[in-house]
């Protein structure tokens, strides 16, 4: 048992309000995901619950971080965006360079 | 001219005016944008990290310093225009991740967010910067 599933199967939860088992599967397939950027996060979630059980980070300091999270992810959502662009560009100049100015001049 | 010739010509005649007209709204790689995130980023989360030990006062010269130097980095990509405004818009979101960093500083004895908040929320900052220099680094490099 690793100290971030100790810490949430330790929370008491009389209202059943919190996923813990989906939680610690959440997490633990992130690690294992092919995107750098998401097992970066998981790796992020991780770290801080652990600080939080240990007193390094307050409940307050914990729920900001999180929150940062999201903005990560907005970053990262344009970087894919940005990919895709710089895809369809390359394209556009190929076949302009390639096609119209090559091949066309020998048909 | 065979059909499969013709019917070739046709789509790549439509590829064209379909890039023709749209364009492609995406700038080429800079390198003054890389040199600016690359050095940026080594200047806020120095600062950053700092909170957790530095009173405000200590730091507040420096904070409007490198606030000025995010201010100079996104009017320059600003400038650049429509093909640039992802980039333009992640320099808003990573200025706005160091403000919020400056307003909790500002608010929050030392401690009040844990003791090791700001060097976490600095690497929050860093992986930001990241997100940002990687993108520059996917764009084309301009041939003309």
């Amino acid at each position: 048992m690793s100290k971030f599933t100790d810490f949430i199967d330790g929370l008491v939860d009389e209202g059943k309000t919190l996923a813990k088992t989906e939680i610690k599967t959440l997490v633990a397939n992130a690690k294992k995901d092919q995107s750098d950027f998401v097992r970066l996060q998981a790796e992020n979630l991780e770290r801080w619950t652990v600080m939080l059980a240990d007193g390094d980070l307050t409940a307050q300091g914990y729920k900001k971080l999180v929150k940062k999270m999201e903005v990560l992810t907005q970053l990262d959502v344009i970087k894919l965006k940005v990919s895709a662009k710089a895809s369809a560009q390359r394209l556009a100049e190929g076949i302009k360079t390639l096609v119209v100015n090559s091949l066309f001049a020998l048909i | 001219m065979g059909k499969h010739a013709y019917r070739f010509l046709t789509q790549v005649v439509f590829l064209i005016s379909l890039f023709g007209c749209a364009g492609v709204p995406v700038s080429y790689y800079d390198a003054t944008t890389y040199t600016q995130l690359t050095s940026l980023k080594a200047e806020t989360t120095t600062l950053v990290e700092s909170f957790d030990v530095k009173p405000y006062a200590e730091n507040q010269a420096k904070i409007e310093a490198t606030a000025l130097s995010l201010r100079k980095a996104y009017e320059y990509e600003k400038g650049k225009g429509n093909p640039n405004s992802d980039t333009a818009l992640q320099f808003t979101k990573i200025s706005d991740l160091f403000s919020s960093d400056v307003v909790d500083y500002k608010e929050n004895a030392p401690g009040t967010l844990g003791k090791r908040y700001f060097r976490e929320a600095s690497g929050v900052l860093g992986q930001a910067f990241d997100i940002a220099i990687s993108t520059e680094n996917l764009k084309n490099k301009d041939k003309r």
